[in-house]
């Protein structure tokens, strides 16, 4: 328990410093436009930021999570842009073949991903294969030295924009559920693969959904990562790559939300006429934000402080769970505050995009619902549930 | 960087206040004996003086003051366990006592307050009834802590006046309605040479957090054995995942506490905040973990013959304890955002 600012944090936190108030763009412009996003990967490759988390031996710049950590808070004084499109290769793809992927794999692949020159998109969920991930149906028979793929994948973020996705198929009709996927490289320019892109309801700014459908499409066995049928536990390999400081930047970004909400609660409140009552109430949530965003930062030190020593923590599905609830309070709030406005959906900044936007945080890559199974089961040591017939 | 993890020096005294709890004063000494009230002072109190001998109240306080001299880490850390078993809350008094007894130079009384023999009851001021309050723990005490967020002293019990036992939600309680003396207490610590209050915030919001893990896990305990429809009642989602939110909730305060206690030993600029954040998060998971904790029990739930009702009561005594979750809300508005 202490805080101490070493020599070396406090050049790196200037390097970073500097560096970005340099590079970032000067007008915002919006994730998920793949020139943005890519353009961006270039420009921190260039300057020696691209994959900050990754090994050095594969190209990354390997920054321990409290560097990572500076790293985040620096790229959130500046409004650095997100990921965006380049999320999947970054935080999941990319480590995955770092851990699990062949020679000749990583040489292709990862230089690739860090000059921003490939995108990536999973191909998980499916229509029927939801929460239950490992019931995936979407099949890959071998042909000589090739898997021939049929089915579909669904909710694939920014489907339409990558070339190159992390698709699970079930590779052994016969073998139980969890046994017969495998993990496979597959190539989205490949003849009989049409992407259909899925509308969300945060309306016009939101187009990188889309729905995938394979049909004989042909991927060299050479792609499958890991060996064929261990896809599942290929797939779990980086589910924790994050350790919880994947979020970090979004975490920091919502304070700020948060923080600009309370003025804006208070500027309209000196104008509105509403009464104390309905101010008290207001008020009454901000000051709670206020007490949960506050714990979900000390959250992620301690994750970190925890990481540190060696014992990496067990609790990312809380904080994953707790954060995504105290986002749609969050945005909830700001919806109340604005009264009819709420309505006009101005911009991609705008508070009610944010409120339509944060639905899917208690969904995406594992509901609440399953978070909170996993810390009952795992962490608690409670009974799993009845098994399904 | 920001290091949020006890060292295993820190947990040692907080180790030490848990396994002789856990021996000593387990939480079912709560259980009804036939018709009598048990009275958790009288409980409790037998133990005092022992806890008083292994230096359980002067944790934090320096050692040339007679202390233990170690910080308020340890302290907090061990105000969790104190929750945990629902210790009498005048250990508060006792804690604090000592701390205000030796920053108002009266050596005289630390001693007997760090040894438990000179008991400390708590003082809960009436804000609609000035004047007045209610002495909580305190009939046999000849003195009662009481603060406020310009400092933290000590009444003599002797000028109290109009003394009248009330009955309290919590049983385990001794508990009466008061006349404060007109004149302000006798030793009293103004803030600003000791924040005194700040750490009483602190400390009460560590006890909400062990609180909160008493529950937790009393729940967690009831799911594993309780059977319905022929499997353990956890296993279904609409209790496991109350469950689920209990320990987030739990992990979130504690966590905030951590994060309050750090700011609190280095004295940072945003100390007021994070210690008014802790104190706020953890009131509200307590009392939401004690009632969910009622819940998961079903019908023993609302009976006295199991402790979640001890669990609730106490939470919301602690909330009025000190700053309360109303003022709490208003002062942390009123801070400046952290730094980053």
């Amino acid at each position: 328990m202490r805080i101490e600012i070493s020599d070396e944090e406090r050049e790196f936190r200037a390097e970073a410093r500097d560096w970005l108030e340099a590079h970032v763009p000067k007008v915002h412009r919006r994730a998920y436009v793949r020139q943005h996003d890519t353009e961006w990967q270039r420009t921190l490759y260039d300057g020696g930021w691209a994959g900050i988390n990754w090994p050095k031996e594969h190209g990354g710049r390997g920054l321990p999570p409290d560097q990572l950590l500076i790293w985040y808070e620096e790229c959130a004084r500046v409004h650095a842009p997100h990921w965006g499109c380049m999320a999947t290769a970054l935080m999941h793809a990319g480590p995955t073949l770092i851990v699990r992927g062949t020679e000749e794999q990583r040489a292709y692949h990862l230089p690739r991903i860090l000059k921003g020159e490939s995108v990536w998109c999973q191909g998980w969920s499916e229509p029927g294969a939801g929460s239950d991930l490992a019931s995936l149906t979407t099949r890959g028979d071998i042909d000589g030295d090739h898997l021939v793929v049929n089915g579909s994948k669904i909710w694939t973020s920014s489907g339409h924009l990558a070339d190159w996705q992390e698709l699970l198929i079930r590779t052994d009709q016969n073998a139980t559920k969890q046994k017969g996927i495998s993990w496979v490289i597959c190539d989205m320019h490949s003849p009989g693969i049409e992407v259909r892109a899925i509308p969300t309801m945060s309306g016009p700014f939101d187009s990188h959904f889309a729905q995938v459908f394979y049909n004989d499409v042909r991927i060299p066995l050479t792609n499958v990562v890991g060996g064929l049928n261990n896809g599942w536990d290929v797939a779990a390999a980086t589910l924790g790559f994050e350790r919880g400081t994947g979020f970090i930047p979004e975490q920091l970004h919502q304070v700020e939300v948060l923080e600009d909400l309370i003025k804006l609660a208070l500027e309209r409140h000196k104008r509105s006429g509403y009464s104390h009552l309905d101010e008290g109430d207001i008020m009454y949530r901000l000051a709670t934000l206020r007490a949960e965003f506050a714990a979900i930062r000390a959250l992620t030190y301690q994750s970190i402080s925890r990481d540190r020593n060696g014992t990496p923590g067990s609790e990312s599905s809380m904080i994953r769970l707790y954060f995504s609830e105290t986002l749609q309070r969050l945005t909830r709030v700001a919806i109340d505050v604005l009264g009819p406005r709420m309505m006009e959906l101005s911009d991609d900044r705008g508070w009610t995009y944010g409120y339509l936007r944060a639905f899917p945080a208690t969904i995406a890559a594992g509901t609440s619902d399953i978070q909170r199974n996993i810390i009952g089961e795992r962490i608690l040591g409670l009974p799993r549930g009845p098994k399904p017939q | 960087m920001i290091h949020l993890q006890p060292t295993p020096d820190q947990e040692e005294a907080a180790e030490a206040v848990a396994s002789f709890l856990q021996a000593e004063m387990p939480i079912e000494r709560l259980r009804p004996r036939g018709r009598e009230l048990p009275l958790i002072r009288h409980r409790d109190q037998a133990k005092w003086a022992e806890m008083g001998a292994l230096g359980f109240f002067g944790l934090g306080l320096e050692e040339d003051l007679g202390g233990v001299g170690l910080g308020v880490v340890e302290e907090t850390l061990a105000f969790r366990e104190f929750g945990r078993y629902l210790v009498a809350p005048r250990v508060l008094g006792s804690v604090l006592g000592a701390r205000v007894a030796a920053r108002a130079g009266r050596a005289d009384l630390v001693e007997g307050i760090l040894a438990g023999t000179v008991p400390v009851g708590l003082l809960l001021t009436l804000e609609d009834e000035p004047g007045t309050a209610y002495l909580v723990d305190g009939a046999d005490a000849e003195w009662a802590l009481t603060w406020n967020a310009g400092g933290a002293g000590l009444v003599d019990t002797a000028k109290l006046s109009d003394i009248e036992a009330r009955e309290s939600i919590d049983s385990t309680l001794e508990f009466a309605h008061v006349r404060l003396p007109a004149s302000e207490p006798e030793i009293w610590v103004t803030a600003d040479v000791d924040p005194i209050p700040r750490r009483g915030d602190l400390l009460c919001a560590a006890m909400l957090v062990g609180l909160s893990e008493g529950t937790r896990d009393d729940s967690v305990e009831f799911a594993k054995m309780r059977k319905q429809f022929n499997q353990p009642i956890g296993s279904f989602q609409a209790v496991k995942h109350r469950c689920a939110d209990m320990a987030t909730r739990a992990a979130a305060a504690w966590a905030q506490i951590l994060f309050a206690v750090l700011a609190e030993k280095e004295r940072t600029e945003d100390v007021v905040f994070q210690v008014t954040a802790a104190k706020l998060i953890a009131t509200d998971t307590a009392i939401r973990n004690a009632q969910a904790n009622i819940q998961n029990h079903g019908a023993t739930g609302f009976t006295s013959e199991v402790e979640a009702h001890h669990f609730l009561k106490r939470s919301h005594l602690l909330d009025q304890v000190g700053t309360n979750q109303r003022r709490l809300r208003d002062r942390l508005l009123e801070q400046p955002a952290p730094p980053a």
